[in-house]
């Protein structure tokens, strides 16, 4: 493919033009299903401009031809789709061999886009349009909807694309001193910067530090730029304590100097202690009719292509200007070979830059006090043709008629703003002098700086100037962290920058077409119209037209918008400011800001036994828990199975995940008294006891058993969920205390199963010989510590489901060990593992609460019938006086247990409501057919006078249906406790 | 993101840190009348200017107080529980 | 005859990620540790100094907490860091590192079995036995928390992908102790070079060994870490 064609033989402009390609290293690629062949070095609009094709796509609304207006990737002109991302920039994205360029937003063909003709219909699309559309008539919106979803391209992703090439991460970066933007500024600071040894990292977007260095002009002799260039970068070359991210976009300032940089597929976090801000300035366009044409461009971008790329921007340039820059323009234009036709300049008094001295020699004509007032553009080639030239009569006033001139680029250089965003970001306010037509930033926090031209300095002397004393200032905060006073700029502007900003640079056109913003296809009447509406305000201007809410985030429609509010509103450009700066600054894919993703996830030491036995798995919190054993469709099946060998056998059960906490030391006791809501004083070593948790509200959080190992050691065990509140809970309570205990949380530290069923004593004696299990030399509740199949062991006699129970922990890492030796030994009994699911069952059954599932934010003990858990008689629990006042009032609601006997699909479930006709009484918080006693059996919140049981309870269940219940004594199962205390 | 200094660990993401509410001593749960009760249990000062909170450095589970100013953000300083009593509690 | 970890009761959380790289392993008290890993001896060497990283669960800690904590370990023999979230290494290569005023971790060296940590176990159930007992309170370490250690000039620049504290050379010295978020998750970095190799000993709830592990290799891939066992993890010692 490559050499294939003309293309190939496309000329440059000589050396030294053409910083960034490689003239020997030609590179082949593809737009619009067409052959390209650029250069080593070319971003995609470059080597398409070399080939005199400024069309590259089209715009978001109204469809109309566009082409690059920056260079730099500031504008959204150049979208376009890549096989693998839309949206690519193609002013900034390199070219590469046999890449696949499409141009974007456009049916038919980019030459011949037939929903350009939407243009034509501009005038039934006014400003504000989307909001208006969403009122009235109803319904209109959904058809305008449907016409705007095919209308407005925004690139297709393509779901085909392998994870590698979506490979996305974040890491972390430190820096004593981060700078942003290696132009000159930037460049200087960091040399000064890292003087003292500290860390420097300088970002820059570009592939090549230098920032302006690389393409403006700052003097008569071009070397000037270039020399200063070279010996900046040798110097950082040089210096180790410098790092260099070229490529890399800074997006955010966030809290804490804390920067988000973006390189490649990769968001670098960056914390600086100090950051210097030398982002420089976005060039501003003219405003006129056709200033959107192909071929039209800021003359930054004129430079860029010529000194970058080493291109001609066109064979016949007019230069439009209301600074010197644009002599400077013509000059590099004219020096690299180019014809420039003529120079507009805007301003009434000719030029006395040294560029325009220079300029003599080239004989160009100069229309002084005059602009353009339209361009226009070539229907074949898709580019400007012509621009008509009308003199200057008033502000934004010219005169009736004018001069046409043929040419094939107009260069516009009008003014700059600064690149005001990541200083904004962190605070800073944007100020503008409507008299010198100049900005200035200030206010941003301590430990930020600005430097360069962001900064308003533009001479090359007073920016190298500037970014040497903002980064000796970085330095004094460095050595003095105390005063974090705001830092003010100098305030100084460099008397160059007197002239660089043309106070008015717009002329309405009664056709209009003269644009504001590129992105969102708004033009002068469209700001206009929003004030006349009534948004007066930018902030509201800017959300009812959308001026400024496209890629380019008001870049360049932001300073020509706030002027035109303030024209229209009787203030000035000051007064009505610009809208709120908030990153990213530059636009960022979903997958930067997902990166890789963390989702912590924990796992029991028997985890892949439960695995190798076919269990379910869900998550509780970040555990996985087996939720029951056996395949997905044999729910129902599995769980009633593992209930029945509960009741009637041997079941074992992985409960690692409940919390454990150890309370050592000589005040544990009285601890436990002061924390939970039961009495722990005369509690015996080697028992265990019932332990509720509330709140200071009197609401219950959490519950556990309190085992007592030592007289000053307490073993305390909390929900899965709520073990991390609790210890940290615990921790902040006894700050204030002050009791001599020491407390840790070993939830992770142990292992742990639950053995239970009537069979259960006959497998663990098999395995303990040296504990007495017999019900008499080891009661329910009691808690010994022994070996477990030679596993150190803490046992517990529990009966959370109900029956004859050893909970056994064991370390952690011998918790497969256990699980084995159980299950090995447990063979002849033919125990079997049930999961959360039977378990929640069985609890139930034997009328037990769980904390978080049976209580709300409300739930007090006395509603939870679990006043026999709160030792009234204490001087002081937490919770505790709430509780006594909760016990004041009358009650408002009762959680009973009720039972019923319906087809399973009216079986009420969690949060079905209890209902008296239209009214509700309360709620139902479980529920499940249960399998020992052949019913529907659940726990529901119910009025004190519906709670005694035998009472009825309407419930509304799926498909508001009702049920009746019967409300019943709890528990359910073996109300007289026979069966735990086997 | 934000920083804040944890008077064990030094400067850290606020991600390491959970908030624990306001700081208030607790009254007398024996004497306080119901209403006074109330007010401890149920109410924040929610002032605008310093409050001291208590916060929380999740990793190392060390509690800490922090003076932290509503209007601007800033943290004044954080300190120990056990230095609580060179701080004056308004309010 | 390969060993296998069912046949022991301690069991390192990650024995199933070794045995499906072939690790080779080696006994050591109730549990076996990696060797090395397949037939990758040869080369483990050099992986532990550009970027590897080794399964240390297995391998003892112990915890020391409460008012009395730093007294009872001084009387024991042990030097103590001065400052919290710092660490000592004591002559027989236990690590002492100082979690706050009053908690400490223990890290056992694998190369010198419980020599320190066993002994002190048992006075420390002795003590507890008599009175008046001291207010030091031992925690399971080693069953809490799993340890990698990840070695080499790499792990910084591994490390900044999981985790928010700069752990390069000069601002994370030998000894330095960072108790943070890694992966999102809490955990205690100690940095504890061997010869004049960085190592980091990342320490985190035992719940989370299988993610963390995962997480680590995954962020070690671009810097071409590796999992290495505990024959090249001992040789960094003897380099100096």
């Amino acid at each position: 493919m490559a050499g294939s064609g003309a293309s190939s033989t496309v000329k440059r402009l000589p050396k030294p033009f053409g910083l960034l390609i490689d003239r020997d290293q030609p590179v082949s690629f593809e737009f619009e299903g067409q052959t390209v062949v650029g250069l080593q070095g070319d971003t995609i609009a470059s080597a398409l401009v070399a080939h005199g094709q400024w069309l590259q796509s089209r715009s978001f609304k109204y469809h109309r031809p566009r082409g690059p207006l920056t260079m730099a990737g500031q504008d959204a002109n150049t979208l376009v789709q890549l096989p693998s991302a839309p949206n690519t920039l193609a002013d900034t994205y390199p070219i590469a061999d046999g890449l696949q360029v499409q141009a974007q937003n456009y049916a038919g063909s980019l030459r011949r886009d037939w929903r350009s003709y939407t243009g034509l219909l501009a005038r039934f699309l006014p400003v504000g349009f989307y909001y208006k559309t969403f009122f009235r008539p109803r319904g209109i919106w959904e058809w305008w909807a449907r016409f705007f979803r095919r209308q407005a391209g925004l690139g297709e992703i393509n779901q085909a694309v392998s994870r590698q090439e979506y490979d996305f991460d974040k890491q972390y970066k430190f820096a004593d001193i981060a700078i942003v933007g290696g132009g000159p500024a930037g460049m200087r600071a960091a040399l000064e910067a890292a003087q003292d040894g500290l860390e420097v990292i300088l970002i820059d977007e570009n592939p090549r530090l230098g920032g302006s260095l690389n393409y403006a002009r700052f003097a008569a002799d071009r070397k000037l730029a270039e020399e200063t260039r070279d010996e900046l970068v040798k110097q950082i070359e040089q210096n180790s304590n410098i790092e260099v991210l070229c490529n890399t976009v800074c997006n955010g300032w966030h809290a804490g100097n804390w920067l988000a940089l973006i390189a490649a597929n990769r968001l670098y976090k960056l914390r600086a202690r100090e950051v210097i801000i030398c982002s420089g300035s976005l060039e501003q366009p003219a405003i006129f009719r056709g200033n959107d044409i192909p071929g039209v461009v800021m003359s930054s971008a004129a430079l860029r292509l010529v000194n970058l790329y080493a291109v001609a921007p066109g064979e016949q340039v007019v230069v439009l200007t209301g600074n010197d820059e644009g002599y400077a323009t013509a000059l590099t234009l004219a020096e690299a070979g180019v014809v420039v036709k003529a120079i507009v300049d805007m301003r009434t008094e000719a030029s006395s830059s040294e560029f325009n001295t220079a300029l003599a020699h080239y004989s160009i004509p100069i229309h002084q006090g005059c602009t353009v007032y339209e361009a226009q553009i070539d229907k074949t080639t898709q580019r400007v043709c012509r621009v008509e030239i009308r003199a200057i009569v008033g502000k934004g006033e010219c005169e009736d008629s004018g001069i046409m001139l043929d040419t094939d680029c107009l260069v516009m250089a009008v003014g700059y703003m600064p690149t005001y965003q990541l200083v904004c970001q962190a605070g800073g306010q944007l100020s503008y002098d409507d008299a010198s037509s100049l900005f200035s930033l200030d206010s941003y926090p301590a430990h930020m700086e600005i430097a360069g031209s962001v900064n308003g300095q533009w001479d090359l002397q007073a920016v190298l100037d500037d970014g040497k004393r903002a980064a000796q200032s970085a330095l004094s905060w460095l050595g003095d962290d105390g005063d974090d006073s705001a830092q003010l700029p100098d305030g100084k502007h460099d008397p160059l920058a007197a002239g660089i900003n043309f106070s008015w640079p717009m002329f309405p056109h009664p056709k209009g077409k003269e644009f504001v913003d590129f992105d969102e296809d708004l033009q002068i009447a469209d700001i206009i119209n929003a004030t006349r509406d009534g948004y007066e305000n930018i902030q509201l201007v800017k959300r009812y037209s959308t001026c400024g809410m496209g890629p380019s985030q008001g870049r360049h429609s932001a300073l020509a918008a706030a002027r035109l509010v303030a024209d229209a509103t009787a203030t000035t450009v000051a007064e009505t400011g610009v809208t709120t700066a908030r990153p990213p600054f530059a636009a960022e894919t979903l997958a930067h800001n997902a990166g890789r993703s963390f989702y912590p996830a924990r796992r029991s030491n028997m985890h892949h036994r439960h695995m190798e036995a076919g269990a379910q798995m869900m998550q509780a919190g970040a555990w996985y828990r087996p939720a029951y054993y056996g395949k997905a469709d044999d729910m129902a099946a599995s769980i009633e199975e593992e209930v029945d060998n509960v009741r009637s056998n041997v079941g074992i059960i992985d409960v690692s995940t409940l919390g454990g906490i150890e309370i050592q030391g000589p005040d544990a006791a009285e601890f436990l008294n002061r924390f939970y809501t039961f009495a722990f004083a005369k509690q015996k070593v080697g028992m265990a006891r019932y332990a509720l948790l509330c709140n200071e509200a009197g609401v219950v959080i959490d519950d556990g058993v309190a085992c007592r190992l030592h007289e000053h050691h307490y073993y305390v065990t909390a929900t899965t969920g709520g073990v991390d509140r609790v210890f940290q809970s615990m921790l902040k309570w006894n700050l204030q205390w002050g009791l001599q205990v020491d407390i840790s949380n070993s939830t992770s530290a142990w292992c742990g199963v639950n053995l239970a069923g009537p069979n259960s004593r006959q497998v663990l004696a098999r395995l303990c010989p040296d504990i007495d299990l017999s019900a008499a030399a080891f009661p329910y509740m009691g808690v010994r510590e022994g070996a477990v199949a030679g596993i150190p062991a803490r046992i517990i006699r529990v009966g959370f489901v109900g029956e004859l129970g050893y909970e056994v922990h064991v370390p952690q890492q011998f918790g497969e060990a256990l699980w084995d030796a159980i299950m090995d030994d447990g063979q002849s009994e033919g125990i079997a593992p049930f999961g959360v699911e039977a378990q929640r069952v069985l609890r139930l059954e034997k009328g037990h609460i769980i904390i978080g599932q049976d209580t709300d934010a409300m739930s007090n003990p006395r509603e939870l019938q679990m006043t026999w858990a709160v030792a009234g008689k204490k001087p002081f629990f937490v919770g505790g006086r709430s509780i006594r006042e909760l016990e004041a009032l009358p009650e408002q609601r009762v959680l009973v247990g009720f039972e019923l006997e319906v087809e399973p699909a009216l079986i009420p479930k969690e949060a079905h409501l209890v209902m008296a006709d239209e009214t509700m009484l309360g709620r139902v918080t479980s529920c499940v057919q249960s399998p020992t006693l052949g019913k529907a059996i659940g726990l529901a919140y119910v009025p004190p006078e519906l709670s005694a049981p035998g009472s009825e309870l309407t419930i509304k269940v799926d498909e508001g249906k009702r049920v009746t219940a019967q409300v019943s004594q709890l528990p359910f199962y073996d109300p007289d406790n026979q069966r735990q205390q086997l | 993101m934000k920083l804040l200094t944890c008077p064990l660990n030094g400067p850290r993401n606020i991600s390491e840190f959970t908030y624990g509410g306001e700081y208030h001593p607790m009254p007398d749960d024996r004497s306080a009348d119901s209403s006074a009760w109330a007010e401890y249990v149920f109410f924040h000062d929610n002032r605008a200017g310093v409050v001291l909170e208590w916060w929380c450095h999740t990793p190392s589970s060390y509690w800490f107080l922090a003076e932290r100013d509503t209007v601007s953000d800033q943290v004044v300083r954080t300190f120990a529980f056990s230095e609580l009593g060179d701080t004056q509690e308004g309010g | 005859m390969t060993l296998s970890p069912t046949n022991h009761r301690r069991r390192s959380p990650l024995y199933r990620q070794h045995q499906a790289m072939n690790a080779e392993f080696f006994q050591q008290g109730d549990a076996l540790l990696v060797d090395h890993y397949g037939a990758s001896l040869g080369t483990e060497a050099g992986q532990a100094k550009s970027l590897g990283v080794v399964d240390l669960s297995c391998v003892a800690r112990l915890g020391f907490k409460g008012p009395e904590a730093s007294g009872w370990i001084q009387e024991q023999g042990l030097v103590i860091p001065e400052l919290p979230n710092q660490a000592v290494e004591t002559a027989d290569g236990t690590w002492v590192a100082r979690l706050s005023a009053n908690e400490f971790m223990l890290l056992d060296n694998p190369a010198n079995p419980e020599l320190t940590l066993s002994a002190l176990r048992r006075r420390h159930a002795h003590a507890m036995n008599g009175e008046p007992r001291p207010q030091a309170y031992l925690l399971e370490r080693g069953d809490s928390h799993a340890c990698l250690a990840v070695t080499g000039e790499q792990a910084p620049d591994m490390f900044a992908k999981l985790c928010a504290i700069d752990l390069r050379g000069p601002h994370f010295a030998n000894g330095s102790v960072a108790q943070t978020s890694v992966a999102s998750s809490n955990a205690i970095v100690i940095r504890a070079d061997r010869g004049n190799t960085p190592v980091f000993m990342l320490l985190f709830d035992i719940s989370l060994a299988e993610y963390q592990w995962s997480c680590v290799l995954d962020a070690m891939q671009e810097f071409g870490g590796a999992p290495i066992g505990l024959t090249a993890l001992q040789a960094l010692s003897s380099d100096t």
